[in-house]
C-alpha cells in the first residue's frame, strides 16, 4: 500500500514537471508569436532518447553518475512536504532538504568529469560559482524564516504555520524574504538569466555536452522532477502548500511567472550573475534578518 | 594503573623503532603490533575513570582518565593504527626511517599525556614535547622550503607557549597548585580582571594550536611540507589538541560559565570566539580554492575545519557542544581517508600538482573512491558524517539566535563544496595524459585502511548514535545537559533528523532509478578520445582538459582581495632571526685563543659578582 | 506482395518510430551556405518547432544531420566525424543542388559532388537554396518515411562502412576519427552488406 502511494506520487510528479516543461514551451512561443510544439513534447523527447539504439558511456562513473543523479532527486522528492504522500515527513527538515538536492548535482558532476570533455568540466565549474549565488541566498532566507519562527527548521511546521486564508501567507508576512527567494529558484532551476552553465553556442550545451540517448534521457526525467521539487519549496515556504489541486495550480503559477522572466532576460555571465544574487537577493534577505532579529 | 599501561605502550614503541628501525619488516610489525596494543587498551577503558599521580621535585603530576579524555584518546589511538598500516608500505624515498618513526610515536606518547593530563603543568610539559616532535616530524628534507615551513611552525608555537608560561606561572603563586580542579575553584574566587587575563591568554595560545584565524599562516606551509602519511596525521589530529585545550578552558577550568563576562547578547566572550570561528570558517575555506597542489588544499581546509568545531563549543547549547565534538571526530576520520588518497595518488604518479594530474579514476579506482567518501563527508553532504554534525551546528546556532554564524557556517560549507570538487576532479576525473598509462594501484595493505575509514565515515553517517554516546557522557562530565539522540538519529520536539530513513529511502530511489536507466540498456564505452571537440580531431598529443584556473571568476576576486599581510610578516621575522642566529654563530669560530680569553673573562666576572653579594 | 507478420519486435518498432518522428533533433552544424535558410524555418514566420525540430549543438544529441549546401573536402571531414559521433538511428539530409550533383560548383576542385558516396543521405531537398517551405515540406517527407520505417541510412553505413571508407580516403586521404566502426557495427548487430565495390542504387 506504501509502496502505491510512493508510485502515485512520483508519477504524479513526473507528469507535473513534464506539463510544466511543455507549458514553458508553449508560452515561450506563444510570446514570440507562433504556434509551439504539442503541450506533450518533452513526452515524446524523452521517449526518443530513450529509444536510442546506441548509447555512448566514456566509463563507469558516468553510468552510476545518471543513476545518483535520478535517484538523489527521487529521495528529495519524498522529504518535500506535498499533498500526496506524507509518511516520510517526520523527518522533513528544510535544511536537511537543501543539502539532499546537492547530492544529485555532485553524482552529475562526477559523471561529467569522467567524460574528458573540457566544455563539460568548465560548465561544471560555472554551475558550482552560481551555487555561491543562489544557494546562498536561500539559506539565508531559510535561516531568516526559522528564525522567525524560533528556530524551528521543521518544514512540515513553516507550512502549517500559513493555514487559515492566504492573508497567513509568509509571501505577505515577509516580502523581503519572498522576493529574494523567488530569484534564487530562478537560480535553481537555471531558467533565463543564470543559465550560464548551459550555454549552447558557448561550450556546446556544458555538462551535456557528452550526454546522448539514455543518459540525456535521465537528465531530462530529473529535470522534470528537479522542477516540481524546487518550485515546491517555494510554495511551501511562502505560498502555503495545500491540497493536491491548489498545490499543482500554485506550481504552475510560479513556474509560469518564471518562464516570463526567463523569456525577457538575456543570459548573465558567471560573475554578473553572482554579483546580482550578492547585491540585490542576499540584501534584501540580511535586511529581512536584522528586522526580524529587531523584532524578537 | 591503567593509565600508566596505557602511556608506556607509545614510548615503548618510540624508543624500540628508534633501534630497530633499519630492518623494514621488523619495524613495521613492531609498529602495527604496538599501535594495535595500544588501540585495544584505549577501547578497553571505555567507561572507566582512573586517575593517577606522581610526585616530582616539590610539584605534583596528576594524570586522570575522564570521557573528554577518552573521547581524545580513542581518537589518538585509532587513527595512529591506521595510519601506520597505512606507512607500512607507503614509499619515503629514504631508507633509514627510525628516527621518523621515533619522533611519530613520541608526538602519540605526548598526545595521550595531554589528554590524559589533570594538571596544567603536566599538560605544559607534553605540550612542548609534542611542539617539538611535531617539528621533526615536518622537516626532512633540509633546505630552504623545510627552514621557512620549520620557521614558521617554531615562532608561532613558541609564542604560544610564552603566553602559556606565563599564565602558568601567575597561576601557579597564585592558585597554589596547578590541578584543574583548584584552578577552577580558584577562578570562581577570584577578581573579573584576572580571569579575563587568565582566559586570554590560555585561549591566544590555544588559537595559535589549533589554527584559527588570524593566526593560521602557519599551518599550510608546514603540513604540507611534511611526508603525506605525517599530513594526514598532523592535520587530523594534532590541529585539535588546541580544542582540547580550548574545551578544558571553557568547560572545565571555566565551569562552562562565562556569563560574567557578557554585556549584553552580542558582547560577550562566546560571541567573540563564535566569530572568531566564522571567520575561520569563511577565509581559509576561500583560499582553498585557489591552491594548486593537493596537500595545502586540504591543509587549508583543516583550518576551515577547525572554525566548525570551535564554533560548535563556543556556542555552547547541548546541541552544538554535541555538534562540534563529534565534527572533531568526523573531520578526523574523513581527512585521514583523503590524505591517504592522495599519498597512494602521489606514490604512483610522482606529483600533487593539481594542474598535471588528471584522468586517474581508471586507473586507480580504490583510491577514488576513498578520496570520494572523504569528500562528501567533509562538503556536509547526506548520508555521510560530515552532514550530521554540521546540521547539528546549523541547527543550534539559528536556535541560539546568532545568524550571522549560521550564515558564515554555510558560506563555509559552499567553499568547500567549490574546492572539493576542483580536488577530485584534477585529480581523478579529466583527460588521462599518456605519461600515466603505467600507473597502478597501491597495493592491499595500504587500500585497507582506506576500507576501514570508508566503512567508518558511512556507518557515523547511518547511526551517528555510535559517536553521540560517548560525546553525551562528556556533556554530562561538564555537568550539562546532553543531546537527546536516537539510535539513527537526532529526536527534537519537532522535525527529527533520521538518517536511516534518508539511507533507506535513498537505496530504494536509487535501485528505482537503475532499473528505469538499465532495463533494455545497451551502451558501449568509447575512449577519451572520440570526444566532441568542434569537429577537431583529437589525439594522444592534444592536451583537451580544464585544470587550469577551474575557478577563474572566483579567482579574480579573491586576487584581489588577498593581502597577506601577516604572512609576510612572519616570514620576515623568520628571515630576521635567521641572519641574527647567522651573526650570533660567529661567536664559536674555532679560535682557541677568543675560546681561552672568553672563559677567563667569564670566571672573573662570576668571581667577582660572588665576592661583592 | 507478402506482408510481413507483425511480430512483437516489429510492433515494438511501429510504435517506437511513431513516438521518434515527433521529436527530431537537428545539429546545428551549418556546413555551408545553404544555412542561411535555418533561421527563417526555425522562427516565428515558418516556425519549425511545432514538429518538434530544434536544434542542439553536439552530435550526442542530434539525430539529423542537416548538410546545407556545398561541401568543400575540409568540410567533409568533419562532417564524417560528426557522422560518426552521432548515435544511432541518425538520418542525413541533403539540402540544396550542391549535395545532389555538385549544383553550383559542379567544376570545382575542391567540393565533393555526390554526397551520398560517403555518407548515406536519406532525404534530398532540392533547390538553391530551398525556401523554408520547402524545408518544412521535406522534413514532413522524412517524418513520414520514418514513420514507414524506410530510412534507415544508418544501417547501411554500418553494413558497409568499407565502401564509404574508401570513398572517402580516395578524396582525404588517410585519417582516424578514433571512432570504432568495426565495434559500432557489431555492436549494432548488422552483417556485412555486400556492397564491396559497388555503387547503391
Amino acid at each position: 500500500m506504501v509502496l502505491l502511494r510512493a508510485g502515485i506520487y512520483i508519477l504524479a510528479a513526473f507528469f507535473t514537471g513534464l506539463f510544466l516543461m511543455g507549458l514553458g514551451r508553449k508560452i515561450t512561443a506563444r510570446l514570440q508569436r507562433r504556434y509551439g510544439p504539442p503541450l506533450w513534447q518533452p513526452l515524446y523527447d524523452i521517449a526518443k532518447l530513450f529509444s536510442k539504439r546506441t548509447n555512448i558511456s566514456h566509463g563507469l562513473m558516468m553510468d552510476f553518475s545518471v543513476i545518483i543523479l535520478l535517484g538523489g532527486t527521487l529521495l528529495s522528492l519524498f522529504f518535500l512536504p506535498n499533498p500526496y504522500f506524507k509518511d516520510f515527513l517526520a523527518s522533513a527538515d528544510i535544511i536537511v532538504l537543501l543539502y539532499l538536492l546537492l547530492l544529485p548535482s555532485l553524482g552529475m558532476a562526477l559523471g561529467v568529469g569522467e567524460v574528458a570533455n573540457p566544455n563539460g568540466s568548465i560548465g561544471i565549474s560555472r554551475a558550482l560559482i552560481m551555487l555561491l549565488g543562489y544557494d546562498f541566498t536561500l539559506l539565508a532566507v531559510v535561516v531568516g524564516l526559522s528564525l522567525a519562527y524560533g528556530g524551528n527548521t521543521y518544514f512540515v511546521d513553516i507550512v502549517s504555520q500559513q493555514g487559515g486564508s492566504f492573508i497567513h501567507w509568509n509571501l505577505f508576512r515577509f516580502p523581503l524574504f519572498a522576493l529574494a527567494a523567488f530569484f534564487a529558484t530562478l537560480g535553481m532551476l537555471k531558467l533565463e538569466p543564470f543559465e550560464v552553465m548551459v550555454a549552447p553556442h558557448e561550450i556546446a550545451t556544458g555538462p551535456m555536452v557528452e550526454f546522448g540517448g539514455r543518459y540525456l534521457g535521465m537528465l531530462f526525467l530529473q529535470y522534470s522532477f528537479a522542477l516540481f521539487i524546487e518550485i515546491g519549496i517555494f510554495v511551501n515556504l511562502f505560498l502555503g502548500g495545500g491540497g493536491i489541486i491548489l498545490f499543482t495550480l500554485k506550481v504552475i503559477s510560479v513556474f509560469v511567472v518564471g518562464v516570463l522572466v526567463n523569456n525577457i532576460f538575456a543570459c548573465f555571465r558567471t560573475e554578473q550573475a553572482v554579483k546580482f544574487f550578492w547585491k540585490y537577493p542576499l540584501v534584501l534577505s540580511l535586511a529581512g534578518i536584522i528586522m526580524v532579529m529587531a523584532g524578537k | 594503573m591503567g593509565i600508566i599501561k596505557i602511556l608506556l605502550v607509545p614510548l615503548a614503541a618510540a624508543f624500540l623503532l628508534l633501534i630497530t628501525g633499519r630492518t623494514r619488516i621488523l619495524r613495521e610489525v613492531l609498529a602495527v603490533g604496538l599501535s594495535g596494543l595500544f588501540l585495544g587498551l584505549s577501547l578497553f577503558l571505555y567507561g572507566h575513570e582512573t586517575s593517577f599521580s606522581l610526585k616530582l621535585f616539590s610539584f605534583q603530576l596528576s594524570f586522570s582518565l575522564n570521557p573528554l579524555s577518552w573521547f581524545f584518546l580513542f581518537m589518538v589511538s585509532f587513527f595512529t593504527f591506521l595510519t601506520v598500516i597505512y606507512s607500512a608500505r607507503f614509499d619515503y624515498q629514504k631508507n633509514n626511517l627510525s628516527w621518523f618513526h621515533f619522533a611519530f610515536f613520541m608526538k602519540v606518547f605526548s598526545m595521550a599525556a595531554i589528554v590524559l593530563a589533570s594538571d596544567l603543568l603536566v599538560f605544559f610539559i607534553f605540550w612542548e614535547i609534542m611542539s617539538l616532535f611535531t617539528y621533526f616530524l615536518m622537516v626532512q628534507k633540509g633546505g630552504e622550503k623545510d627552514f621557512s615551513a620549520g620557521a614558521k611552525y617554531l615562532i608561532l608555537s613558541l609564542f604560544a607557549s610564552v603566553v602559556f608560561l606565563v599564565v602558568l606561572v601567575s597561576l601557579y603563586f597564585k592558585a597554589g597548585s596547578l590541578n584543574y580542579l583548584d584552578v577552577s575553584t580558584y577562578l570562581l574566587r577570584t577578581n573579573l580582571s584576572y580571569t579575563v587575563f587568565v582566559f586570554c591568554g590560555l585561549v591566544l595560545a590555544f588559537l595559535v594550536k589549533s589554527a584559527s584565524f588570524p593566526l593560521h599562516y602557519w599551518l599550510p606551509d608546514s603540513y604540507s611540507n611534511a611526508p603525506t602519511t605525517f599530513t594526514a596525521f598532523l592535520s587530523a589530529l594534532s590541529s585539535r589538541m588546541g580544542l582540547y585545550g580550548i574545551i578544558l578552558l571553557i568547560y572545565i577550568l571555566f565551569s562552562g560559565d562565562l556569563s560574567s563576562f557578557r554585556l549584553s547578547h552580542f558582547v560577550n566572550l562566546r560571541y567573540i570566539l563564535g566569530v572568531i570561528a566564522a571567520f575561520t570558517m569563511v577565509i581559509p575555506t576561500f583560499t582553498a580554492l585557489m591552491q594548486d597542489d593537493a596537500k595545502r588544499l586540504m591543509t587549508w581546509h583543516s583550518i576551515g575545519q577547525g572554525g566548525y568545531m570551535l564554533l560548535g563549543i563556543a556556542v555552547g547549547t547541548p546541541m552544538a557542544l554535541a555538534g562540534g565534538l563529534f565534527h572533531i571526530i568526523n573531520y578526523a576520520s574523513y581527512i585521514l581517508l583523503i590524505f591517504l588518497g592522495i599519498g597512494a595518488v602521489e606514490m604512483r604518479s610522482g606529483t600533487t600538482n593539481l594542474n598535471k594530474l588528471g584522468g586517474l579514476i581508471k586507473k586507480m579506482p580504490v583510491s577514488f573512491l576513498a578520496v570520494l567518501f572523504g569528500i562528501i563527508g567533509l562538503a556536509g553532504i547526506p548520508p555521510m558524517n560530515g552532514f550530521v554534525s554540521k546540521w547539528l551546528l546549523y541547527k543550534s546556532t539559528i536556535a541560539a539566535g546568532f545568524p550571522f554564524l549560521a550564515l558564515a557556517a554555510f558560506l563555509g560549507t559552499i567553499g568547500t563544496i567549490l574546492s572539493v570538487y576542483k580536488f577530485i576532479h584534477n585529480i581523478f576525473l579529466g583527460q588521462l595524459d599518456g605519461s600515466y598509462q603505467k600507473v597502478k594501484e597501491v597495493p592491499f595493505l595500504m587500500q585497507l585502511p582506506m576500507y576501514v575509514l570508508m566503512v567508518m565515515v558511512w556507518a557515523l553517517g547511518i547511526f551517528p548514535s555510535l559517536a553521540l554516546e560517548p560525546i553525551s557522557r562528556i556533556q554530562m562530565f561538564f555537568g550539562r545537559e546532553p543531546l537527546s539522540f536516537s539510535t539513527s538519529g537526532v529526536a527534537l520536539s519537532a522535525g527529527h533528523l533520521n538518517m536511516l530513513t534518508i539511507n533507506f529511502v535513498m537505496g530504494a530511489m536509487l535501485v528505482l532509478a537503475a532499473a528505469v536507466f538499465l532495463i533494455g540498456h545497451r551502451r558501449i564505452i568509447v575512449s577519451q578520445y572520440n570526444n566532441y571537440a568542434a569537429g577537431h580531431f583529437l589525439d594522444e598529443k592534444t592536451k583537451y582538459n580544464y585544470n587550469y584556473h577551474f575557478y577563474p571568476t572566483l579567482q579574480r576576486f579573491i586576487d584581489s582581495c588577498n593581502k597577506e599581510f601577516i604572512n609576510r610578516g612572519v616570514d620576515s621575522i623568520a628571515r630576521g632571526a635567521r641572519q641574527v642566529s647567522w651573526f650570533l654563530r660567529r661567536i664559536y669560530g674555532g679560535n682557541l685563543n677568543y675560546y681561552a680569553w672568553g672563559i677567563t673573562a667569564a670566571f672573573l666576572i662570576i668571581m667577582g659578582s660572588l665576592w661583592f653579594y | 506482395m507478402i506482408k510481413k507478420p507483425l511480430t512483437q519486435q516489429r510492433a515494438w518498432q511501429i510504435v517506437l518510430n511513431r513516438l521518434r518522428k515527433k521529436s527530431l533533433w537537428i545539429l546545428h552544424y551549418c556546413t555551408g551556405c545553404g544555412a542561411i535558410e535555418l533561421p527563417p524555418t526555425k522562427t516565428s514566420r515558418w516556425d519549425m518547432e511545432r514538429f518538434g525540430l530544434i536544434p542542439m549543438a553536439t552530435p550526442r544529441q542530434a539525430d539529423i544531420l542537416l548538410v546545407t549546401g556545398y561541401l568543400a573536402k575540409k568540410s567533409l571531414k568533419r562532417v564524417i566525424l560528426s557522422y560518426e559521433q552521432m548515435q544511432s538511428p541518425k538520418w542525413v539530409v541533403g539540402l540544396g543542388s550542391c549535395t545532389i550533383d555538385g549544383g553550383m560548383y559542379w567544376d570545382s576542385y575542391s567540393t565533393i559532388k555526390k554526397l551520398d558516396e560517403y555518407i548515406p543521405v536519406d532525404l534530398y531537398i532540392a533547390g538553391c537554396m530551398p525556401q523554408p517551405e520547402a524545408i518544412i515540406a521535406g522534413f514532413g517527407e522524412l517524418i513520414d518515411r520514418i514513420e514507414k520505417g524506410v530510412a534507415c541510412g544508418w544501417k547501411d553505413y554500418y553494413r558497409n562502412w568499407r565502401w564509404y571508407k574508401i570513398n572517402q580516403q580516395k578524396v582525404l586521404g588517410e585519417f582516424d576519427t578514433k571512432v570504432d566502426i568495426a565495434r559500432e557495427a557489431e555492436f549494432y548487430r548488422l552483417k556485412n552488406g555486400s556492397k564491396e565495390y559497388q555503387r547503391k542504387n
